[in-house]
């Protein structure tokens, strides 16, 4: 497609995406509209979306890419729901096998883990109450109880069903404006990222609405253990009492295994009935899950929109952004207080964001060669070890690979929604095994997992002592997911401050200043004056509202 | 029936003590896999150069060499975990300048010094060099200094409060008269988005960052007595008038060791093998596709290194502490 002109039919389609996503990711900049529209008109011939694309499909469309990029689906969705295995461990030992093979099928195995593996940690969180992966912790949420509430087989397609379309979303975003975004990306800089996280903090709040002081206790928690270990600004260790072993910190993954996974296991064993034959009727494949995933196209598209957005945005993650998407789900609902009793709304939520976050993490990492997140890190690093070095360059120079890189990304999420539909049954079916066996293996699994991620006994210890802690939180109704939030952001939104404030040189006149960190700290302060009004009232509010712009608007 | 069983039990137990005890033979190390522990986390490039050599060293050893990460306190965590571990030659450690001497150096209560290791064979050394974005005004360092002392503060990425790259840097822009903030960010690599993004102006950078980002940059220089080969066209800060005066200590580097009172037969016995890797002409190119530069040296001339670099760090610190108060 030979053109010395960019098209209007281009403008139209970008544009649109970009529209979407700059209004679900709630920020707003005069400067970067400029920029943007300059860009697009640009846009040279050869790196049309349409050139790309229709080089990868040259490059994507054999045997052996097809086969390995499903392939690494099928193991990512595994290694996800195996708890503390992830797919940055999946990826990073596929990493030794991609050198052998071609580039665009090598990476299509790793791009079908890390989505897979995204997607895999929702299974175990919706039927067993155990996040496989840190990002699918807001799943459970809703997942577990309305798996409790019989309803397992939906709700796993649910999870799959959002995961592979808030994907598809993400990565139509990836292909088509991934260098704006990219630029987008670039001007957040610390007290953007330091906005940002609070909104993330914020969302304990809205998720712990119904027990906000145990919420907040627990999150108070999380950020004390957060702050466990060697401090990057003065390389002085705090909390670590002089052990060695937690100079590091407490690990991620040791810390939500113990948590989640061996906390559960206590209360199971506590709870008896260890010999039961549980009774689990047959049942096909849920498709019935995608009309209701698309009669909440508005929640799939906030949650994409956030997720890629999030995702872009490197050094945050899936865990933030499925939080966040599901507090707006939860913000924007008609009945905030069914959440957390099972609503579908509260999966798509979650699972849509974390999925999409994928695809984000992609777009600074291919745009610019700078990872979004660990695994795309390592993705880069197997790149440059094929020797294509990411960036810029890549586009101008293999503009076939790069088409290529995205059709795998977007055949991963179909591949997905196929292989993960298909084979619900077979996942659901682990509820068939008595607990006197599923309970020992889920152990073992634990224990190998959190191990495996650093040969390190230590985060054994951590997880053991994780799930006392996990087990007497629940047992006295605090909820675990503030924890987990805080700990995840809390290791972002300190430094953030801390760099925003030696930037300024101590004046906190720079959150006032730069416009996009503005903003989002006005969005903050209505997220919480939202969260401190009572839902009773709230709803009082809104119906009066409602009823002053109709009054108003048939005047 | 039980009874019968006693007598087999026992032998077949004797035969598990026995067999446990028989890795004790010198001469036939390794009989197990060999962990290389790398001192940062699982993504860093250090750990797949390690892979690499570890192969290599694996066919030559006959036993695998698994390659794991351990990040933490600066590279210190790994380095104490090697230290809490028997002396047996299963754990090599690749020591980066950082843990080794740097963290030591800073915090004398860190519980361990360089001579509680003992060196297999040096691995690579990582120059540093000052870059600076494409659309800055600054088209060579003398440029770039004479803007930098009329306007004071300006920001650049300090890759961790204390680091060397940091004490690099700190210590050059000090001796040009420059009074620049320092903002730490989690090492080269954290602070490269925002120095892309225009938050900060300048950074410290290495070969990988001019492959990897060289068309939206401009290296102003390199840290190192002489050009370099790979890069002859970039200039040296010494003959510009800017040498910040470290010499071989002023550059990344790391080398390979295991834990002091590792026998000498299995210590022997790694440095042949590792020195037979790290000289071969295949592996240099390898590594320097990832932008490693191999060069090795036999354990004399690390503990010499080593020495060095502690006499000439020292310095570093004292700079570091220098530019904290600048901005007070």
């Amino acid at each position: 497609m030979d053109r010395d002109y960019p098209a209007f039919r281009d403008f139209d389609i970008c544009d649109v995406c970009l529209f979407c996503v700059i209004i679900g990711g709630h920020t707003s900049s005069g400067s970067v509209f400029f920029d943007l529209v300059v860009e697009l008109r640009q846009r040279r011939p050869g790196q049309t979306m349409h050139g790309i694309l229709s080089g990868g499909l040259e490059t994507f469309l054999g045997l052996q890419q097809i086969l390995l990029t499903g392939f690494g689906v099928f193991m990512g969705i595994i290694i996800g729901v195996l708890p503390g295995i992830g797919p940055l461990l999946g990826v990073i030992l596929f990493t030794s096998v991609v050198i052998h093979i071609s580039p665009v099928a090598g990476m299509g195995l790793l791009i079908g883990v890390y989505v897979g593996g995204s997607c895999g940690g929702a299974i175990s969180a919706v039927l067993l109450r155990i996040p496989g992966t840190p990002i699918a912790a807001a799943t459970l949420l809703d997942g577990y109880p309305m798996a409790k509430k019989g309803k397992s087989p939906e709700a796993v397609g649910l999870a799959i069903v959002a995961s592979s379309m808030g994907g598809l979303l993400g990565g139509v975003a990836l292909v088509f404006v991934s260098p704006l975004l990219a630029k987008i990306a670039l001007k957040f800089g610390p007290p953007e990222y330091f906005a940002l996280t609070v909104t993330g903090l914020i969302t304990i709040a809205v998720v712990a609405r119904e027990s906000t002081v145990k919420g907040l206790l627990s999150a108070c928690f999380g950020l004390i253990i957060a702050s466990i270990g060697t401090d990057p600004f003065t390389g002085y260790d705090r909390f670590t009492f002089g052990y060695g072993n937690l100079m590091g910190g407490i690990r991620l993954v040791a810390l939500l295994v113990g948590l989640f996974a061996i906390s559960e296991m206590f209360i199971q064993i506590e709870q008896g009935g260890l010999n039961i034959k549980p009774n689990i009727k047959a049942f096909r494949p849920p498709l019935a899950t995608v009309l209701t995933v698309l009669r909440n196209f508005v929640n799939l598209l906030r949650a994409s929109a956030i997720g890629t957005f999030i995702g872009a945005l490197p050094g945050t993650g899936g865990v933030a952004s499925s939080f966040i998407s599901y507090a707006m789900a939860k913000a924007s609902s008609k009945e905030p207080e069914k959440f957390g009793t099972g609503k579908p709304e509260g999966i798509i939520a979650s699972e849509g964001a974390n999925n999409a976050c994928c695809g984000g993490a992609l777009i600074p990492s291919l745009a610019l060669a700078i990872p979004g997140d660990p695994i795309t890190a390592v993705l880069l690093g197997a790149l440059m070890l094929i020797g294509l070095l990411p960036g810029p360059e890549l586009f101008r120079q293999y503009p076939d690979i790069v088409g290529g890189l995205f059709l795998a990304y977007l055949a991963a999420n179909v591949f997905l929604f196929v292989l993960g539909l298909l084979f619900t049954p077979l996942f659901v079916s682990i509820l068939k095994i008595r607990k006197n066996r599923l309970i020992p293996m889920i152990i073992l699994l634990s224990i190998v997992g959190t191990f495996a991620v650093q040969a390190s006994l230590f985060d054994v210890w951590s997880m053991w002592f994780f799930g006392l802690v996990g087990y007497v939180m629940r047992k006295r109704g605090f909820p675990l997911a503030p924890l987990v939030i805080a700990r995840v952001l809390g290791p972002i939104v300190e430094p953030a401050f801390r760099r925003s404030l030696i930037l300024s040189g101590g004046s906190f006149s720079i959150f006032v200043e730069r416009p996009i960190a503005f903003v989002i700290l006005i969005f903050n302060v209505i997220l919480l004056i939202w969260t401190s009004v009572p839902p009773e009232k709230m709803r009082s509010a809104r119906m009066a509202l409602s009823r002053l712009i109709r009054s108003k608007s048939y005047s | 029936m039980l009874r019968v069983l006693k007598i087999p039990v026992i032998l077949v137990f004797i035969l598990f003590l026995v067999a446990g005890f028989s890795s004790v033979g010198y001469a036939k190390y390794p009989t197990r896999p060999i962990m290389w522990l790398c001192p940062w986390g699982p993504e860093n490039e250090s750990v797949a150069m390690g892979r690499m050599v570890a192969e290599e060293m694996s066919k030559i050893l006959g036993e695998k060499i698994m390659v794991n990460a351990m990040p933490g306190g600066s590279g210190a965590k790994a380095l104490k975990h090697v230290l809490s571990q028997p002396s047996d030659g299963y754990l090599l450690l690749d020591a980066w300048v950082a843990p080794l001497i740097f963290v030591v150096l800073n915090r004398p209560d860190i519980g361990y010094t360089y001579r509680d290791f003992e060196p297999i064979g040096h691995i690579s050394f990582m120059p540093f060099t000052l870059v600076v974005r494409k659309d800055s005004p600054w088209k060579n360092l003398n440029e770039f200094v004479k803007y930098a002392r009329a306007n004071p503060g300006i920001k650049y990425n300090a890759t961790g409060a204390v680091s060397v790259p940091h004490a690099v840097m700190a210590t050059f822009l000090k001796k040009a008269g420059i009074r620049a903030r320092g903002v730490p960010y989690a090492g080269l690599a954290g602070g490269i988005k925002d120095f892309l993004g225009g938050t900060l102006d300048l950074t410290i950078g290495n070969f990988w960052v001019k492959a990897v980002y060289g068309d939206q940059t401009r290296t102003l220089c390199v840290f190192l007595d002489e050009r370099h080969p790979w890069f002859p066209e970039i200039p040296t800060a010494k003959e510009q008038g800017h040498d910040p005066g470290f010499g071989d200590s002023g550059m990344g580097w790391n080398t390979l060791v295991v834990k002091k009172g590792t026998p000498k037969p299995i210590v022997e016995k790694l440095r042949a093998a590792y020195k037979q890797v790290a000289t071969s002409e295949a592996m240099k190119a390898k590594l320097k596709k990832m932008n490693f530069w191999l060069v090795y040296k036999d354990p004399v001339g690390c503990l010499k290194l080593w020495e060095d670099s502690t006499r000439n760090l020292k310095e570093g610190i004292e700079i570091l502490k220098w530019e904290k108060k600048q901005f007070e």
